[in-house]
């Protein structure tokens, strides 16, 4: 192995980290959100600021340790969406247009993960002697955040389609099938919108519609793209090993 | 054109040797289309789950739609999936003017449907009955909103394909292409049919 294959490896082996990052972001949220602070799924938006107050006490000790670890690890959507940015990168010619637009959004959506875990945490800080009405519209603000902020990542979808659209690698870095999925993604999370009107039924925060399937779907995709961008990161060390070995000239290599 | 519209026609039986059966557009597309069926099937289980527990409100909704224009949009919805159809079977024979023309036609449907469609929503919301009104009202505007998503997204396809079309020589990527922008509008059009049916016209107990 010479030096650029080294070098390639390496890089590889980081990438790969990040993408397996996805993953421990989803399990978090299944480990916190779920066991530790019940929210799975949300409390009704129909309940009264008493009944919700009320829950906030019961349950604090279990939310301020989930927000801690949520903290953490949903700060790895950065982290996650960078390794499908830097394949994205291998995709482009002349102007990386696409991945200069993603970095760009997968930095501005990291704030709406990492504002959810703090309001909670607030919340969970002094809930006895709170007004019931502020941990509502506080607790509305974190679903609020959480589902209404749909827009940039459905971008983001779009984006990685687009660029896989226009792949011009030979076969092409992701399958084309990923470039329908994310499509077919950002389409599905758009009835996310609707939470805006609407405080029972289906597409309130805590309905089939706005919260499981929009939740189903949207960490479902996270857990897709790891996948992908793993195999494809694999394909692309291979592939590279393969031109350098049979390249033993050391012609058509960067300097090292 | 008479001649164009025989040789279409005669051309109408083009089922692939069965060995090598043919699958319309890239494979990918299906992933899109599949997926989109697995959202409104959850979307009509709702619905019919929604209208099984409050029977009386569901039927009294349904007899305040207009079921004219709800028929007018449904043929405006037919007529372009033929218009879509036909610009397949033309472009297989290379008749590149036909191509175009077609997904024009098809485009004006297109357009036609959402002028309907603003009318419908108008006469709705002056008649007072809006999202909130009731759980009728509230799965008529979603439902018939995400439809209309994507009629517009739909839309923007056939435009692309109208321009795409004129340089004709439709071999290869260019015809699957066609018809995974084709397979999409066809599933738009089958979304209108299943939901006029469930909105407009589903009834008794």
């Amino acid at each position: 192995m010479d030096r650029f294959s080294e070098y390639l490896a390496r890089d590889v082996g980081v990438a790969k980290a990040l993408a397996w990052s996805g993953m421990a972001l989803v399990v978090s949220l299944v480990i916190t959100q779920g066991f530790l602070m019940g929210f799975i799924p949300p409390p009704s938006p129909a309940l009264s600021a008493e009944e919700l107050a009320q829950i906030f006490i019961d349950r604090k000790i279990g939310i301020r340790i989930g927000t801690l670890i949520q903290c953490i690890c949903y700060s790895f959507w950065g982290t996650w969406a960078i390794s499908i940015v830097v394949c994205m990168r291998r995709m482009e010619r002349g102007i990386p247009v696409l991945t200069y637009a993603s970095i760009a959004n997968a930095g501005g959506a990291w704030v709406f993960f990492l504002l959810m875990p703090i309001t909670w945490a607030m919340i969970a800080f002094r809930p006895e002697t709170m007004d019931p009405k502020f941990i509502q519209i506080m607790n509305d603000y974190v679903w609020f955040i959480f589902i209404l902020s749909w827009p940039p990542f459905a971008f983001f979808m779009i984006f990685i389609a687009v660029a896989i659209f226009r792949d011009h690698n030979v076969p092409t870095i992701y399958p084309r099938w990923v470039a329908f999925f994310n499509l077919w993604c950002a389409v599905l999370i758009s009835p996310a919108a609707l939470i805006e009107f609407v405080k029972t039924g289906p597409f309130a925060y805590d309905g089939l519609i706005s919260f499981w399937f929009i939740y189903i779907v949207f960490f479902g995709w996270i857990m897709v793209m790891s996948v992908c961008t793993l195999r494809a990161l694999t394909r692309a060390a291979e592939r590279v090993k393969a031109e350098t070995a049979g390249n033993a000239g050391g012609v058509l290599r960067p300097a090292t | 054109m008479s001649e164009e519209a025989a040789a279409i026609s005669s051309a109408a039986p083009s089922v692939a040797p069965s060995e090598t059966r043919h699958v319309p557009g890239e494979g990918g597309i299906w992933v899109l289309i599949g997926g989109d069926l697995v959202l409104f099937s959850v979307l009509f289980i709702v619905f019919l789950t929604m209208r099984a527990e409050q029977l009386p409100l569901f039927e009294q909704g349904r007899a305040q739609l207009n079921q004219g224009w709800g028929l007018v949009n449904t043929l405006l919805m037919l007529s372009s999936s033929w218009f879509v159809a036909t610009a397949i079977r033309a472009a297989r024979l290379q008749l590149a003017g036909v191509v175009a023309r077609c997904f024009g036609a098809a485009l004006a449907c297109g357009a036609g449907f959402v002028v309907v469609k603003f009318f419908e929503y108008g006469e709705k919301i002056s008649a007072g009955l809006t999202l909130t009104t009731n759980d009728f009202f509230m799965l008529y505007f979603i439902y018939t909103g995400i439809h209309l998503i994507h009629v517009t997204i739909g839309m923007g396809v056939l435009t692309f394909l109208v321009s795409y079309s004129r340089s004709g020589g439709f071999t290869g990527d260019k015809m699957r292409n066609l018809e995974s922008g084709a397979s999409f509008w066809h599933l738009v059009d089958l979304l209108w049919i299943v939901l006029f049916a469930l909105l407009y016209l589903l009834g008794g107990a």
